[in-house]
């Protein structure tokens, strides 16, 4: 946010960026090439691809850790890095290294055959890096557009399935609904205040006394855009149907990565405004406490296992959005803290509820909640896992998602918000109970006369789930590592 | 005038002679040509189906595929002329990022052709 930056160009900043995509077309030609070719046989390259793309993305890590430039801006103050950028996309990349690891048997099994589908990943993970690091409106909307067209092709990948092209085709109409609204924001501040640079913006907003209509109409305008991408709650409506139609491989995709980097971008765009009015505030506190309520009692009545945790998902952003209207170091602490430990357990849920394909039948049926009564008989090593699991999801003591709700309320509570936050304590009661519902119909049910043949976990897959697993025990002992890490990012941040 | 409507002025006077202009083709076609119509003309044009069909009849893709694919490489064009015009501005950086775009066009352009979308 430091204006003197603004003149640098220093391209060094996207090398991790230029890597990953310069690979990514390397690998499209290898596709085009090979996979298409008579000669060959047309021969099946995604199992070699994402191995590949695990390997790239393991390189740009390293790059973006060894990165000689610290704080700095590029094209013109479009994109610039600090200590939040930093993290967020090292948890980006990490996070898509898992869901690699973790899909890479699902390919196999259900015979996802074209060769795009992790270029396209890779694509979004591309997109995602670069708005964790954008300082520019135009250069953010673009960049938005990159993840979510990816994340639309994502969703309607099983060509042959009606559900999926649904969910694709639901996906775009109203995520492009709202990147509309997003860029309708950005044309009236433009048209205001000359500039769609971020620190220009503070600037200009800085030195005036008071925002206008006008000025109001167009970040709010945004900020629903915005609002619409993290699935907050009256812009909801799209993520569980989404979550259920899409075949599970790629709702995994749209489930752990996006979220952290929006909510990073929204973070950005937020520091903006936030000490000149109340206004924007408000927005944010009362779609937090619509997503809490939303996600606490409409869960109660599902049946399905996506569903329930895309309603989860709305609910656990609910006490993110907490965290930021409150806009103070404390608070924007506790919410990366969540987010990270958001992250893990939903890595740890989503490749178990991955290791649930049923052995033998080819065309896959989403999970009732019902049929998790045969989980404990055939596998009870991961019924205990998953039980663990979503007791740290519902925030039980010995669990790393206990400190997380911890950190939020306690935030709430020190701003003065008491009355919010005893409110959304309460709404996290009840929205214990469905978790505690799941853990009841696996352990304790019966009722149900099938056997499912689960297909093997391979290695890979144990390992993501182990270590998601352990760590889920060890930060709650040990949490200074999301601490320091979430500190280090408000750092950057605010000041 | 206020300064804020000041700098839109030319892009007003633009709109108002656009308008103007296709006012006036339209209606010297309308005044100036022979007409002489019939069933085929005056049906609505539409990609290989009758547009006043039953809706739930299975259509061909290609046309969809061939506009969406025009957009793409037509859009490009919109790019080139104002990295033309504005081609003594930017320095070598800006001509290198162009460079750049076509070649990331050429890769999807390789792309679209083998994997047989423009096949007809």
């Amino acid at each position: 946010m430091i204006l003197s930056y603004t003149i640098e160009n220093n391209l060094k900043i996207i090398i991790p960026e230029i890597f990953l995509f310069s690979s990514v077309v390397v690998l499209l030609f290898f596709g085009c090439f090979i996979g298409l070719s008579l000669i060959y046989r047309y021969p099946l390259l995604n199992q070699i691809i994402s191995k590949v793309l695990i390997l790239v993305l393991i390189f740009s890590a390293i790059l973006i850790t060894n990165n000689p430039v610290v704080n700095g801006c590029c094209f013109n103050g479009c994109v610039n890095v600090d200590n939040a950028s930093f993290f967020v996309k090292l948890s980006v990349v990490f996070s898509s290294i898992c869901c690699f690891l973790i899909s890479n048997n699902y390919i196999k099994n259900y015979q996802i055959n074209n060769f795009e589908f992790f270029i396209v990943v890779a694509l979004a993970v591309f997109g995602l890096n670069l708005l964790v690091m954008s300082c520019d409106f135009l250069t953010s909307y673009i960049v938005l557009e990159l993840q979510s067209f990816c994340f639309y092709i994502l969703a309607a990948f099983k060509r042959s399935s009606a559900y999926s092209t649904e969910a694709g085709l639901k996906y775009f109409l109203l995520g492009s609904f709202s990147s509309t609204l997003f860029v309708f924001g950005v044309t009236l501040i433009y048209g205001i205040f000359g500039t769609v640079n971020f620190s220009l913006l503070h600037l200009i907003i800085f030195e005036n006394n008071n925002l206008f209509f006008l000025d109001k109409l167009g970040f709010t305008f945004i900020f629903v855009g915005i609002l619409f991408k993290l699935a907050a709650a009256p812009f909801h409506i799209w993520s569980p149907d989404i979550y259920e139609g899409s075949p599970l491989i790629s709702t995994i995709f749209f489930a752990v990565i996006p979220k952290i980097s929006i909510l990073l971008f929204a973070f950005r765009v937020f520091s903006v405004v936030s000490d000149k009015t109340n206004f924007f505030v408000s927005i944010f506190l009362i779609s937090s406490i619509f997503s809490v309520i939303v996600g606490s009692l409409v869960t109660l009545k599902q049946k399905r296992l996506k569903k329930l945790l895309a309603y989860s998902s709305v609910n656990h952003v609910g006490y993110l959005l907490l965290g930021v209207s409150l806009f103070s170091i404390e608070s924007i602490s506790s919410v990366f803290f969540y987010i990270l430990s958001y992250m893990v357990t939903g890595l740890c849920v989503w490749s178990i509820v991955f290791s649930l394909q049923p052995g033998r039948v080819s065309n896959y049926r989403a999970f009732n909640l019902v049929d998790f009564g045969a989980v404990l008989k055939t596998n009870p090593l991961i019924a205990n896992v998953f039980g663990i699991c979503l007791f740290s999801m519902a925030g039980v003591p010995p669990l790393v998602g206990f400190y997380a709700k911890l950190n939020i309320f306690q935030s709430a509570v020190n701003a003065g918000f008491i009355l919010v936050a005893c409110f959304i304590v309460l709404m996290s009661v009840v929205s214990t109970f469905y978790y505690i519902r799941l853990i009841k119909s696996a352990f304790f049910e019966n009722s149900t006369k099938k056997w499912f043949f689960f297909a093997s976990v391979n290695s890979a897959h144990a390992v993501v789930m182990s270590i998601t697993f352990l760590s889920l025990w060890v930060l709650f002992f040990n949490p200074l590592i999301l601490d320091l890490i979430s500190y280090k990012i408000v750092l950057s941040l605010i000041f | 005038m206020n300064p804020f409507f000041n700098n839109f002025l030319p892009i007003f006077i633009a709109f108002l002679f656009s308008f103007l202009l296709s006012l006036i083709i339209f209606g010297f076609s309308i005044f100036l040509a022979f007409q002489r119509p019939d069933t085929d003309k005056l049906s609505v044009y539409e990609c290989g189906f009758d547009p006043y069909d039953d809706a739930r009849n299975t259509f061909d893709i290609k046309f969809y595929l061939v506009a969406i694919l025009f957009v793409i490489f037509d859009l490009e064009t919109m790019f080139v002329f104002a990295w033309g015009v504005s081609l003594p501005d930017v320095n070598s950086n800006g001509f290198w990022i162009m460079l750049d775009f076509m070649f990331e066009l050429l890769v999807g352009y390789i792309y679209v052709w083998k994997t047989g979308a423009i096949d007809w």
